[in-house]
């Protein structure tokens, strides 16, 4: 092994990082914030893929331009799923809750094989299999897009809910929902619109995954695994640190998979994520007492 | 403990139907035989489960790694070192309890849905490293020696035998102090501490137990696929299936896992050209349940006036068991 | 059962606490505490809430380790064990809330103790000891009920019998009386003195003092952690330090009676009151904790509603903040019914809730928890102004805003808890023990704000144990005992009585 296949791994591995991140921060804000173990997660990036390509097809505009248009679609999804089904067991602790996401990741994971079958599909975007030199190094263009939209959206989901009111309501209503209520705060409408925004920002993950690699309906697994480690490794409850976990994990996987081989990539990275609960439970970036 | 005539009558209803049981595959259809075999797989991995999620309230997202441990062993000790297949099989059970016993250590620091993330990416985490590992035959799998797989007929008794014993062991567990201790963990992990519990070697005796009758239950049913690959073997479907059926069957219950794998079995069967319209069904219910009967089927059932009317009946000449029933 | 114990050579030291510390964070909890007991002694253990009584329970017991300092049973250092082994060494404790295993039956719940704690094999020998013990306790009617069925008082008695379960030498009783009626605290009375008779050493926690004053030997008084007084129940009563902090200081300074009586007489002549609750009956799943309780506050006044611990005082908070359900009754809020509302509404129609144990959102800055408060749409465009209004009462949140609320000293998270609650502009704040815990001299800057918010026109619902610093400030008050109102009149009224 040279130096130049561990630097290009090291390389390679942190841009994917950033898509590791985008593709998390769904998880972060209900799971980190909400603290609602969304094992549905993978299911709304897949759901948002295929939408992507549905919307793309029917009206025949950009990939990029359709997941703007999914967005009201998966807002309105998501709201009507936390309200109406996932809210009345809110309250009973974290566990049926988890087990009612659980449920509902059953049946969108077949009914997306149901409606589009078992084929791989991709989205075709201006970014697709083209790869660009950093360092001197080549680099799918997309994993570099991906960081990008991943610093975006991050830093405006960390401005929403550390600056605005409505995001100091979401905190307020998810660290303690009964003195929230006190406070003349509508708790089960803010746990709708908090679970509809991390629907909506599955939009953006849907497109880089489908754009940077092939997708079936049952690939939504995968990613939630790895979103579960971006989110705990970053630390519970913060959005800036999904950013970070992302990048630690894509950079930490590039480099051990050009000691190891690239099959067991995946493998580190939840050995990382076992490593991070027993010696850290909060996170690079949780504040003390997130756990 | 069951001392009185309608006592022994419910005894003699169990055995009649155990013998029934016994005597299908003289009779029934190849068909037949092995939905019920299916079935009765499908209730001791339910009763595993529920021994670790039920009754001791740990949600394992793992208990995939446990089979798929199982039915490698057993694969490559058979085909490999030409074991016989009894001992492939309890060594399969062997391992998975090994492997409990590792994972025990970092996963019962973790709480509640922790446990449940950890276990679930220390599966993943497994299948990953299955898939690569050249000795076990790495994404090909393994194939058994096909010369020295036993009938149909022999899985069928094996997995009546397995479904219960383990119901049975079950059973016993929660009539003793090993059970108690289970159930008081689940009601109240700080008071069961005030009360002498060693929370963490309780929890591991129920962890390993479980692990042993899943590994050993993936151990047979391998054998009867005859060709295994890890990708299916150590996927999370085999867990998922087996919350499915705890939750919408009754959890924490004995009966319920039964119940649960009728239902989820025969639906699966009725379905069986609709797999993917099957699995949504079973979702659908699964919501339903956890929120409008958290206690499954059984519970519910047990709350109708109907099944106090029998319990009533069967308790009317003195008392049947002191309550101490473990559900 | 249990005699090899006694057949063991002299035991030099049975039960020693030796400078026991326990510091959470800043806070110190439990600050270098010795005491010694022997065999068959009876201890009471005293203070206001948030003194470290439980605290030192915990301690014990094991449940988190000390900060500094040794505990002995039987001179075995037992500081540093787990919560099991302390518990199998011969030490059983109750819980102020009952914990019981809720889904297993009662006998199966002293079972846990018998096999586990007392380390027997045999399923059936140990139905037999549970059996006794149920006999003891007056329980074994619901020998076969599950436990999560059973009343408060039957739970109670549960938690002793579980706790006897384990065979123990040294038994804690934490707040065993707590929320019973006359008649049942007289049961379990005579349940401790039969253990007392039986050799049994016990530490009593107790808010019923009569309860602990007629078994204890002596009697520890704590106050903010610290040990205030060792003595019998005789010296106890009579020492001016824990008179002090029991029943808060004889203020001179209390309200001008004029002012009472204009109040007394303004809320005659108003028709409506501010906030009316007429027979509330109202309570927790099957355990009600209210009683026919009647209630009015007239705009501009300040109530107290005086309550020992338990008496159901957060209860009925509770129940008017729509957090719990009611069974029947009504409360209206000048004229509106508050029966169909959400608890956020009922903030929404400006009752601000400033409530024990301050919760503070502890992991958002002073400023921000400032800005939720201001949540309702009315108080929402006001809040720059509200704030420095808040501000000018605490100049200390101010220096405090960008720090995070958990980081807050008790005093300045209940100025946020109040600041909080005047955010949302609200004509009716309920304080809950605003002085929980706290040093002398911050409740008086407390009760100086108090003040101030209701002469700027807002009504003050103001709910305490310490009747005294109570009764210095409101214009009328209600006792509340055991969920029901016993009395009710004028501050001057009630302080002759």
């Amino acid at each position: 092994m040279t130096i130049n296949t561990l630097l290009a791994g090291a390389l390679n591995g942190f841009f994917l990082g950033g898509l590791y991140a985008t593709v998390a921060i769904s998880l972060s804000l209900v799971f980190g914030v909400m603290r609602l173990v969304n094992v549905t997660h993978g299911e709304y990036l897949i759901a948002a893929a295929y939408l992507n390509i549905v919307i793309t097809s029917a009206l025949g505009i950009d990939p990029l331009i359709s997941t703007f248009i999914s967005i009201p679609i998966l807002f309105v999804v998501g709201y009507a799923l936390q309200r109406w089904v996932l809210n009345p067991v809110m309250n009973k602790g974290m566990e049926p809750a988890l087990l009612m996401a659980f449920g509902l990741s059953i049946i969108a994971q077949n009914g997306l094989i149901r409606v589009f079958g078992g084929d791989s599909k991709t989205i075709t975007t201006q970014f697709s299999q083209r790869g660009m030199e950093v360092f001197g190094i080549t680099v799918p263009t997309i994993y570099v897009v991906s960081l990008f939209i991943g610093i975006i959206l991050i830093g405006g989901l960390h401005l929403f809910i550390n600056r605005s009111f409505l995001g100091k309501a979401i905190r307020a209503a998810t660290q303690d929902p009964e003195t929230a209520g006190v406070m003349g705060i509508n708790v089960n409408v803010i746990y709708a619109i908090t679970y509809a925004i991390g629907a909506t920002l599955a939009s953006f993950g849907g497109l880089l995954i489908g754009t940077a690699f092939s997708f079936v309906p049952s690939t939504g697994f995968y990613w939630l695994l790895k979103s579960f480690v971006v989110v705990v490794l970053g630390g519970m409850g913060s959005i800036v640190g999904t950013l970070a976990g992302g990048l630690i994990l894509g950079t930490t996987e590039g480099i051990g998979a050009a000691f190891v081989g690239t099959g067991y990539r995946d493998m580190i990275g939840f050995l990382i994520f076992l490593l991070m609960l027993l010696v850290r439970p909060r996170g690079l970036f949780g504040q003390k007492g997130s756990e | 403990m069951i001392t009185n005539k309608k006592g022994l009558l419910l005894i003699g209803l169990l055995g009649v139907g155990a013998i029934f049981l016994f005597l299908v595959p003289i009779f029934a259809s190849r068909f037949t035989v092995f939905i019920l075999y299916l079935l009765f797989l499908n209730i001791v991995l339910a009763q595993s489960w529920n021994l670790v999620g039920g009754y001791t309230g740990l949600i394992s997202l793992g208990h995939a790694a446990f089979f798929g441990i199982g039915a490698y062993s057993a694969a490559i000790l058979m085909s490999e070192l030409q074991f016989p297949f009894i001992i492939a099989v309890l060594a399969g059970g062997g391992l998975a309890v090994a492997f409990a016993i590792i994972i025990a250590f970092p996963t019962f620091r973790f709480r509640g849905v922790y446990f449940a993330i950890g276990t679930l990416i220390l599966a993943e985490a497994l299948r990953i490293w299955m898939i690569n590992w050249e000795f076990t035959g790495g994404a090909q799998g393994v194939q058994f020696p096909i010369s020295r797989i036993p009938s149909l007929n022999s899985f069928y008794y094996m997995m009546l035998t397995a479904a219960i014993v383990v119901t049975a062991v079950v059973t016993l567990i929660l009539q003793r102090k090993l059970g108690l201790g289970l159930r008081a963990i689940r009601d109240n992990e700080e008071s069961a501490q005030n009360m002498g519990v060693n929370i963490f070697r309780t929890k591991l005796f129920s962890f390993t137990i479980s692990a042993f009758m899943t590994g050993l239950i993936g151990a047979i049913h391998a054998t009867r696929l005859s060709v295994i690959e890890p990708y299916s073997i150590f996927g999370v479907n085999w867990t998922i299936n087996m919350i499915n059926i705890v939750i919408i069957g009754g959890m924490g219950t004995i009966i319920g896992p039964i119940i649960g794998a009728i239902f989820i079995t025969f639906l699966g069967e009725a379905l069986a050209d609709f797999y993917t319209v099957h699995l949504m069904i079973t979702g659908v219910i699964f919501i339903l349940v956890i929120r409008f009967m958290p206690e499954g089927i059984w519970g519910w059932f047990q709350q109708t006036a109907f099944a106090k009317k029998i319990v009533d009946w069967f308790l009317e000449d003195g008392p049947m068991a002191s309550g101490f029933t473990g559900d | 059962m249990g005699q090899w114990h006694q057949d063991l050579q002299e035991i030099d030291v049975f039960f020693e606490c030796r400078h026991v510390t326990k510091q959470f964070g800043a806070l110190t909890a439990v600050d270098n505490i010795s005491f010694s007991l022997e065999k068959g002694q009876v201890l009471g253990v005293m203070g206001p809430n948030g003194a470290g009584k439980s605290t030192l329970m915990n301690l014990i017991m094991g449940v988190y380790p000390l900060t500094n300092g040794d505990i002995l049973f039987k001179d075995v250092k037992i500081s540093g064990q787990p919560t099991s082994t302390i518990s199998s060494l011969g030490i059983g404790r109750t819980y102020q809330i009952p914990q019981p295993f809720s889904t297993l039956t009662v006998l199966e719940n002293l079972l846990i103790g018998d096999l586990y704690g007392g380390n027997h094999r045999s399923v059936k020998a140990g139905k037999a000891r549970g059996m006794e013990i149920l006999d003891r306790v007056n329980l074994i009617q619901h020998a076969h009920t599950k436990s999560g069925q059973l009343g408060l008082l039957d739970l109670k008695r549960l938690e002793l019998a579980k706790a006897l379960s384990l065979n123990p030498e040294l038994l804690l009783l934490d707040e065993i009386a707590g929320g019973l009626i006359d008649r049942e605290v007289e049961e379990l009375q005579g349940l401790i003195d039969d253990l007392k008779q039986s050799g049994l050493t016990l530490i009593i926690i107790e808010h019923v003092l009569n309860v602990m004053f007629a078994h204890s030997d002596k009697i520890l008084a704590l106050n903010f952690g610290q040990k205030l007084a060792e003595a019998t129940p005789d010296e106890i009563v009579k020492n001016e330090e824990v008179i002090e902090v029991y029943l808060g200081k004889e203020e001179q300074e209390t309200r001008p009676s004029v002012a009472k009586i204009s109040s007394q007489s303004k809320s005659q002549i108003e028709e409506t009151p501010l906030l009316e609750i007429s027979s509330l009956n109202a309570g927790y799943g099957d355990f009600q904790a209210l009683f026919d309780v009647s209630l009015d506050i007239y705009e501009g006044e300040i109530v107290g509603l005086i309550g020992l611990n338990g008496a159901g005082k957060t209860t009925l908070i509770r129940a008017i903040a729509k957090q719990i359900p009611w069974i029947s009754g009504e409360v209206s809020y000048s004229d509106t019914s508050l029966a169909k509302l959400k608890s956020h509404q009922v903030t929404g129609l400006g009752i601000a809730q400033c409530i024990e144990g301050r919760q503070i959102f502890p992991r958002m800055t002073v400023k921000e928890n400032l800005e939720i408060g201001a949540y309702p749409s009315r108080a929402r465009q006001k809040r720059e102004e509200t704030m420095q209004r808040v501000f000018e009462l605490f100049p200390k949140l101010q220096e405090r805003q960008d720090q995070l609320g958990g980081t807050l000293s008790g005093g300045e998270q209940q100025m946020l808890a109040i600041g909080r609650a005047l955010m949302s502009l609200p004509a009716l704040i309920i304080f809950d023990e605003v002085s929980l815990g706290l040093a002398p001299l911050i409740i008086e800057d407390l009760y100086r704000a108090i003040r101030e918010i209701n002469e700027s026109g807002t009504t003050v619902f103001l709910v305490e144990q310490n009747v005294h610093r109570s009764l210095s400030i409101a214009d009328r008050a209600y006792i509340l005992e055991r969920g029901r109102i016993t009395l009710s009149g004028t501050a001057v009224e009630l302080s002759e009585n």
